[in-house]
């Protein structure tokens, strides 16, 4: 919904927690691996913004991009998203 | 004849009277799903009266996103306000779930109004209905959680659709509550993992309806109130996860 899209290829985004994998059983279509990653770190944040929101757990450890075949292309982890303190 | 037998709540509640005069110019029609019906400022050329389906109201931001602010379906009417002189579009419908029913040139429900007082009140207060429920969905939307707005959201949708199996993707319900699709994904798994409903690509299952009334926000309620209030319309409990007989 929404614009004009060029549709590439579909990512996958999982969830990783702890031992466990959240599996993206649908995927999106991005233009670019780029595009997939700004995706990836749109979610981390928002993940993190529910939690304290909410207060609860925040039950990920990283946000992780896959292409259609399965494949791990590379991973967001939790931790690097958050924005940095002035120091 | 009445529409008393019609499944669209507004056609079935009109009077023998009104009934007759807009049974004329109904015309059967067929949404599928993702059919934008009008989107905001459009001239609303027709009212539509959902058998089935779900017709959401969403308002679009010039980044492209949108956020649902409602949704019709059996219970009422998509455009309502048109015949009223309000036939500019205050926002985009789109239909969420494929849906049936009919449809009248808003011109000719114009000229009907004018001809019967009780068949325009009817219309007003499907339009007062639509903005309470914008009303509710705004304050839900600001200011509670994504787990009460997703519960909340699914037991809408199944009360329009009168079945457990909802013909979802995440993909639509991040866009509809306006969160990306991670977001979904986790409360999914979490209202998977106590027994609340089962998700399945693209399609999602409610297993335990009182769990969801349990995990979702007095929205719900409130929003069923507006409909019993405003429209006389109350989501039968019954009839959920088996459809009637033929």
């Amino acid at each position: 919904m929404g614009g004009q899209r060029c549709l590439h290829a579909r990512y996958y985004f999982h969830i990783k927690d702890g031992a466990e994998l959240v599996k993206d059983q649908e995927g999106t279509e991005l233009p670019t691996p780029d595009a997939a990653r700004r995706q990836a770190l749109k979610s981390a944040r928002e993940l993190w913004a529910n939690a304290i929101r909410s207060g609860k757990n925040l039950g990920a450890d990283a946000v992780i991009i896959a292409d259609e075949y399965g494949g791990t292309l590379t991973f967001v982890p939790m931790n690097e998203v958050l924005p940095k303190r002035p120091r | 004849m009445p529409f008393s037998d019609s499944p669209n709540h507004f056609l079935a509640s009109l009077s023998a009277r009104d009934s007759e005069l807009v049974r004329p110019h109904l015309k059967a029609r067929q949404l599928p799903q993702g059919e934008v019906i009008y989107s905001a400022e459009d001239t609303i050329e027709h009212v539509y009266f959902p058998d089935t389906g779900v017709v959401s109201l969403v308002v679009g931001l010039t980044s492209g996103q949108f956020v649902e602010a409602g949704m019709l379906g059996r219970n009422s009417v998509v455009g309502a306000a048109a015949p009223l002189d309000g036939s500019t579009a205050l926002n985009r419908a789109i239909v969420q779930v494929k849906s049936a029913g009919a449809t009248a040139d808003t011109a000719v429900m114009k000229r009907l109004v004018k001809e019967s007082e009780t068949l325009r009140l009817a219309l007003v207060r499907n339009d007062q209905m639509a903005s309470a429920q914008t009303q509710q969905v705004a304050a839900c939307n600001a200011l509670h959680e994504l787990e009460e707005r997703l519960s909340r959201w699914l037991l809408q949708t199944r009360d329009l659709v009168r079945s457990d199996t909802l013909p979802l993707t995440q993909e639509f319900l991040s866009q509809m509550l306006g969160v990306q699709r991670s977001s979904v994904t986790l409360v999914a798994r979490k209202l998977q993992e106590v027994g609340l409903i089962n998700y399945r690509r693209g399609r999602i299952h409610v297993l335990d309806v009182e769990g969801l009334h349990e995990s979702c926000c007095e929205c719900y309620a409130a929003i069923n109130g507006h409909f019993h209030r405003l429209i006389g319309w109350t989501p039968d409990e019954n009839a959920h996860g088996r459809r009637a007989a033929p």
